[in-house]
């Protein structure tokens, strides 16, 4: 088996070689087939790494290069697969090939499906590359490579500059958290001269004391790349843009696996988090604002897809918040159930916008009416469970053990208030879209549009796994299994909950907030029918006006100063050579008429004259006669002789 | 084996004589033999590269035969790992620049040949000169026939950027030919022999303040050609005038003697010297990295963009060779072969771009991806290598010069890897006001022909086999970098026997 | 046994003779044939100083430069038979090509 792991990102890699290098001779049949290929080869060499004992405490590793080779220091493309990482590979790819199936359908129309599905299949690559990265630099590759293709998706339809623009936002915002990744990458470099995880984790556990104030810069750096990549605020500004590519790439790398790389980084270098609970608090303080962020911006969206992203913005936000609290096995849990429910929305969002050609706006895609019972079923399910109806839900499972585990980390009762809050709102603003969907007078009939065969499987899978996701562990004081936790247990050490009475009472105010919020989303939603608003729901449109202040503040002053450069470039410099040159010609000219033509040539001249004087006085002497010449000679042989005898 | 070196030089400067006197009118010879010439010279090269031995301490082959033996002056080439990689690099980007040109180059196309051929001879004498003197004549006869190529071939304001062009590398490179003589006069008084031979100016015993001044003379040449952050701007004119070809050999070739001359030159000879003036070079470094990012971003003529990233790009080299350690002298080495594959791609897409369109201009260029998907795949490459995508080229030369510079200092490496985010902000600008969007004009768009396509393929191939693998790369430099490192050693261990 | 200095006034009358020929005469001819006097007035300073001396080197002087005489000779009458196929003038006055002309200038 170990010889097989490169397998799992080496084969999607293949694909989309494969139809860069051949795609002109391809169809689109033979493309969408191919590229599903070798998802599904991914997925099922995971598969075989699960009935191989990969679950066993020992990872399975393999080295497949060396990559770089500097003095002592050799970077490898190395791979490495522990219970963490197959929880995530297991995903991937898992929802990957589920969306390369539905993509099949969904982009049967389009005549760019080369570029889509070379992106697609690099896309699974570098996201199973970083999460099965043995290293820090093969794991920022992966990083970077799912940022680019990121880039490239929500860009896909790019003859519409706002699409392009938005692909080009998510890049460079991404970008700046990932600087401050690499700077903590190059510190942690330069502290311990490896990159190597199960080395570097050996070197932090024994050099650096805990609270430590490089552990406190390197922890806050990662996770400020964390921040970039799982768009959590201040970063979060591109996910609602990024709305713009097609709902499977929405549903793919914005919902289920590329956002949720900040919480594997976290959770990867737990280690490192667990020396500096400042940090973690911080971790915890932002996932706590940031679902409060999404929760409350999604109720004031009329755009299906926006709603959903900025619920994703918040989902994660409440990973953050369990990673913060140290709760790293719950934080993964929430990272499963959320993939399956969220890319289930997606699906089922993209499959009602394609059908009703192209229509985002909620009150209109309700007013149209039609939609058919699968989708009708399929957005419950996918609503229920983020919303996290008690009980019956994979969602209820994964947020109540978060919520358990916050009260007791320090200022855990207000964290846990804010939580409970987001949970609140999250419970409206998706029935409220649910509401506003499929509650209008008309009924579904038969020439609604409906779902294909081939797009309908990857619903029906995932709204299975919506709602049974969650059995494998119960919430803290209930009779039931706890698969999840004891099987992570090596990886992570357990999270804290409070005394079981506390417990009880918390799991109460919980379970019934999600209630309570389905009924004011089902007034809301009627009377938002008749021309209501709520209160600041412009404000909550835009993001709380994060965009316009970014676009006001960073970019303006940003191209202000570029141009401020350009004016010095132009004005100091072109202008200094300028002068220098003018100078220069002045110069010249006063050497010309004054030294030149007054010293130099006068004296030349004088020179001269003198010179064809002499000239003309001696030329006389040679006159070519031959006689002459041998008088010469004999005068000065005489001359001679006599000067010698004398 | 080792007169081959000779044959290097020798060669491309006899084809140009040849083209010059026999096809002067016949530019179908004419082409033909410059490729011939040109591939010829690619296959030496990566013959010397095949019976190469990796390992061997220092040097691979050496040349050395009297000159002039009355004044010390011999001809001394010598190849080691970093002049391997970049006669390499050299050998390469001539038939390539010499391809790109097929059609484009409209007139006087066996002069033209001669010319490239002639550049590449004076190139190649530089990356293998080791005897000061030849050096300097190398130095001077790259430059000459670059200054014809931009001034003949040029676009509007050629003469005014050849001029440039000329007068700032020739105050350079003289600032440098004074240098040089201090240098030797001094090593002659010392030791009583007087020559022009490197390895024996390696050792020269300086005085404090001369050392200084004729370090400062070598690196003023070197700085001109770079370009460094005050003398850069004979860069964006000599780039956006010159015909596609000299932008290449300019980008990709030329700006490489620079370091070089540095690598091979500046740290060497004068190590004590080159370590009290790092900080300062380091900071002209991060300088030039800002700047040159901010003002690409600022920019409607693309070349005139590239050129500007160049000036970015460099400046990180620049940064990893004073940082002087392991990583960023090997980033700083592995960034000059990547800038020199990617810029020099990026040159020759958007000559490809000017000859259908006859414009650089970025507001009226848009929306290409559409009608022509190959160009506009093989642009998105180099240019995320040129922002240093990891898995390309870019990525591991800036990755090792930062990783490097983070050791000495943190502040510069921030600010260097900020220069990396600066750089995403311009070239995806560039990106997107190129290819992405409604397409604005439309004189009848072609996609790549087959030449052009197998020139950017090559270089793509390049691109991804120095991004995914430059172990190979990386080895052929240990040794180069172990010498320069060695020299860092031994000063400061001097500093410190000094201070007890 | 003749006396050296005779010898010596013999030949230095032979010297001067042809010198005046040669100072004397414009035709080129008997220019030449000024020259072959002077030459012999040389020669018969040697074949005198070897007699004096005892010493055959004067004798072998004397001979190469017979040689040498006859050799230049020739070239000579070459010389002055194409002066007067190219110029019709075999007189040295007439022959003043490579006078200084400073009106000319320089060629």
């Amino acid at each position: 088996m170990n010889q097989l792991l490169w397998l799992i990102p080496g084969a999607p890699i293949l694909g989309a070689l494969i139809i860069v290098l051949l795609g002109g001779f391809l169809r689109y049949r033979h493309v969408a087939v191919l590229a599903s290929c070798a998802a599904a080869a991914a997925f099922l060499t995971v598969l075989l790494a699960w009935l191989n004992g990969a679950s066993n405490t020992q990872p399975l590793q393999q080295t497949v290069y060396t990559w770089m080779a500097v003095g002592d220091w050799r970077p490898t493309v190395g791979l490495m697969l522990d219970r963490l990482s197959l929880v995530m590979v297991s995903v991937v790819s898992g929802v990957g090939f589920l969306i390369h199936l539905y993509s099949i359908a969904f982009m049967a129309k389009d005549n760019d499906f080369r570029r889509y599905y070379f992106f697609l299949n690099l896309f699974l690559g570098g996201m199973l590359l970083l999460v099965l990265a043995d290293n820090l630099l093969l794991l920022y590759l992966g990083w970077e490579l799912v940022g680019l293709c990121s880039f490239a998706l929500i860009g896909f339809w790019y003859r519409d500059p706002v699409r392009a623009s938005a692909g080009r936002k998510a890049f460079i915002t991404t970008r700046i958290g990932d600087l401050l990744l690499a700077l903590g990458i190059f510190l942690l470099f330069s502290q311990f001269n490896t990159l190597s995880l199960p080395v570097l984790f050996d070197a932090i556990s024994e050099q650096w004391q805990s609270n430590s104030q490089l552990a406190a810069i390197t922890a806050f750096m990662i996770f400020a790349g964390a921040i970039g990549k799982s768009a959590q605020i201040p970063l979060q500004v591109w996910l609602p843009d990024a709305m713009a590519g097609p709902s499977p790439v929405s549903a793919l790398i914005h919902a289920a696996t590329m956002v949720t790389a900040g919480v594997y980084l976290i959770a990867r270098m737990h280690p490192l988090f667990e020396l500096t609970p400042l940090v973690q608090w911080t971790v915890a303080a932002i996932g706590a604002v940031t679902v409060l962020y999404g929760a409350s911006s999604a109720l004031a969206q009329n755009d299906l897809k926006r709603v959903l992203a900025y619920s994703t913005i918040s989902q994660i936000g409440y990973m953050f918040l369990a990673l913060g609290c140290g709760a790293y096995a719950f934080a993964l849990f929430h990272l499963v159930t959320h993939a399956f429910f969220k890319s289930l929305l997606f699906l089922t969002a993209g499959a009602i916008i394609q059908a009703n050609n192209d229509e985002h706006d909620i009150h209109r895609l309700g007013s149209h009416g039609g939609h058919s019972l699968l989708m009708h079923g399929c957005f419950l399910v996918g609503a229920a469970s983020l919303a996290g109806i008690p009980v019956i839900t994979a969602g209820f499972y994964s947020k109540e053990a978060i919520l358990t585990a916050v009260w007791p980390a320090s200022t855990g009762q207000l964290l846990w208030v804010i939580a409970a809050l987001g949970a609140f709102l999250t419970s409206i603003y998706i029935f409220r879209t649910y509401f506003l969907l499929f509650h209008n007078s008309q009924k579904a009939d038969s020439t609604s549009p409906t779902i294909n065969g081939l797009m309908a499987w990857p619903l029906y899978i995932l709204a299975i796994l919506s709602i049974t996701a969650g059995f494998v562990e119960f919430p803290a004081g209930w009779s039931g299994p706890r698969l999840w936790s004891t099987w992570l247990e090596n990886e992570f050490s357990a999270a804290k909950h409070p005394p079981l009475a506390t417990v009880y009472v918390l799991q109460l105010i919980a379970s019934l907030l999600p209630l309570l919020g389905v009924g004011i989303a089902f007034l809301l939603a009627r009377r938002e029918k008749a021309g209501y608003r709520i209160p600041l729901s412009d404000f909550l449109r835009d993001g709380w006006k994060f965009d316009a202040t970014y676009k006001i503040v960073l970019v303006g002053g940003y191209f202000k100063l570029a141009h401020f450069f350009k004016l010095i470039e132009s004005l100091l410099i072109d202008a200094m050579l300028h002068k220098m040159t003018r100078g220069y010609k002045v110069f010249a000219t006063y050497c010309r008429t004054g030294f030149e033509y007054g010293v130099l040539n006068r004296g030349l001249n004088g020179l001269l004259s003198g010179l064809r004087f002499g000239h003309a006085q001696l030329s006389t002497a040679q006159n070519g006669l031959l006689n002459r010449y041998a008088l010469m000679i004999c005068t000065g042989a005489v001359f001679l002789l006599g000067y010698w005898l004398w | 084996m080792m007169y081959w070196l000779s044959v290097l030089i020798f060669l491309p400067l006899s084809g140009a004589l040849l083209i010059v006197l026999a096809w002067h009118s016949n530019v179908v010879m004419a082409r033909r033999a410059v490729l011939l010439f040109s591939v010829a010279e690619l296959l030496i090269a990566l013959g010397l590269w095949w019976f190469a031995d990796p390992g061997s301490d220092g040097y691979m082959y050496i040349v050395r035969a009297s000159w002039i033996p009355s004044m010390g002056i011999q001809f001394l080439l010598g190849m080691d790992g970093l002049s391997l990689l970049l006669v390499l690099l050299t050998a390469l980007l001539i038939p390539i620049a010499i391809l790109v040109s097929w059609h484009s180059v409209k007139y006087h196309w066996p002069v033209f040949a001669a010319l490239l051929l002639a550049i590449e001879a004076g190139i190649m004498g530089v990356f293998l000169a080791l005897d000061l003197i030849l050096f300097y004549v190398f130095w001077e006869l790259m430059l000459v026939p670059m200054y014809f190529l931009i001034g003949l071939w040029g676009h509007e304001r050629r003469l005014y950027a050849a001029y440039k062009f000329f007068l700032f590398t020739l105050t350079g490179s003289l600032l440098m030919l004074v240098s040089i003589l201090g240098l030797y006069f001094i090593h002659g008084e010392q030791t009583g022999i007087y020559t022009f031979d490197y390895f024996a100016l390696l050792h020269t015993d300086l005085p404090d303040t001369t050392g200084m001044w004729l370090m400062l003379g070598f690196f003023a040449a070197f700085a001109v050609k770079i370009p460094v952050f005050p003398v850069h701007s004979w860069l964006p004119d000599a780039h956006t005038e010159a015909p596609t070809a000299g932008s290449i050999i300019l980008a990709g070739l030329l700006l490489k003697t620079g370091t070089y001359g540095l690598l091979r030159f500046c740290l060497p000879l004068f190590p004590e010297d080159s370590l009290e003036f790092a900080p300062f070079a380091m900071a002209l470094g991060i300088v030039g990295i800002l700047y040159g990012a901010f003002l690409a971003l600022v920019q409607e003529d693309i070349k005139r963009l590239i050129a500007y990233s160049s000036i970015s790009h460099l400046g990180f080299v620049v940064l990893g060779i004073y940082a002087w350690n392991q990583e960023s002298l090997h980033g700083a080495m592995i960034l000059i072969l990547a800038h020199g594959v990617t810029t020099s791609a990026m040159f020759a897409i958007v000559g490809m771009l000017e000859e259908r369109s006859h414009t650089r201009l970025l507001s009226r260029l848009g929306g290409l991806l559409l009608p022509m998907p190959r160009l506009g795949t093989m642009l998105l490459l180099f240019t995320l290598s040129a922002m240093g995508m990891p898995g390309l080229a870019n990525f591991v030369g800036e990755f090792l010069v930062l990783a490097g510079v983070y050791q000495i200092s943190a502040s510069f490496a921030i600010a260097g890897a900020m220069g990396i985010v600066a750089g995403a902000i311009y070239l995806l600008w560039m990106y997107q006001r190129a290819m992405l969007g409604e397409v604005n004009e439309n004189p009848a768009w072609r996609d790549l022909d087959l030449r052009e396509l197998s020139v950017l393929a090559i270089l793509a191939i390049l691109v991804l086999w120095l991004g995914l693998y430059p172990a190979p790369f990386l080895d052929y430099l240990q040794s180069p970098t172990d010498i320069i490192i060695e020299l860092n050693t031994v000063v400061t261990t001097g500093m410190e026997d000094a201070s007890h | 046994m003749i006396p050296l200095s005779h010898s010596l006034i013999i030949a230095a009358l032979l010297f001067s003779l042809g010198l005046l020929i040669i100072l004397v005469r414009r035709e080129l001819l008997f220019i030449l044939m000024g020259l072959e006097v002077m030459f012999n007035g040389a020669a018969l300073t040697a074949i005198a100083a070897g007699q004096y001396w005892k010493n055959a080197d004067g004798q072998i002087l004397t001979i190469f430069l017979t040689v040498v005489t006859a050799a230049e000779l020739a070239i000579a009458l070459i010389l002055v038979w194409l002066a007067f196929e190219h110029l019709n003038t075999t007189r040295a006055d007439k022959l003043n090509l490579l006078k200084d002309n400073i009106d000319r200038g320089p060629p």
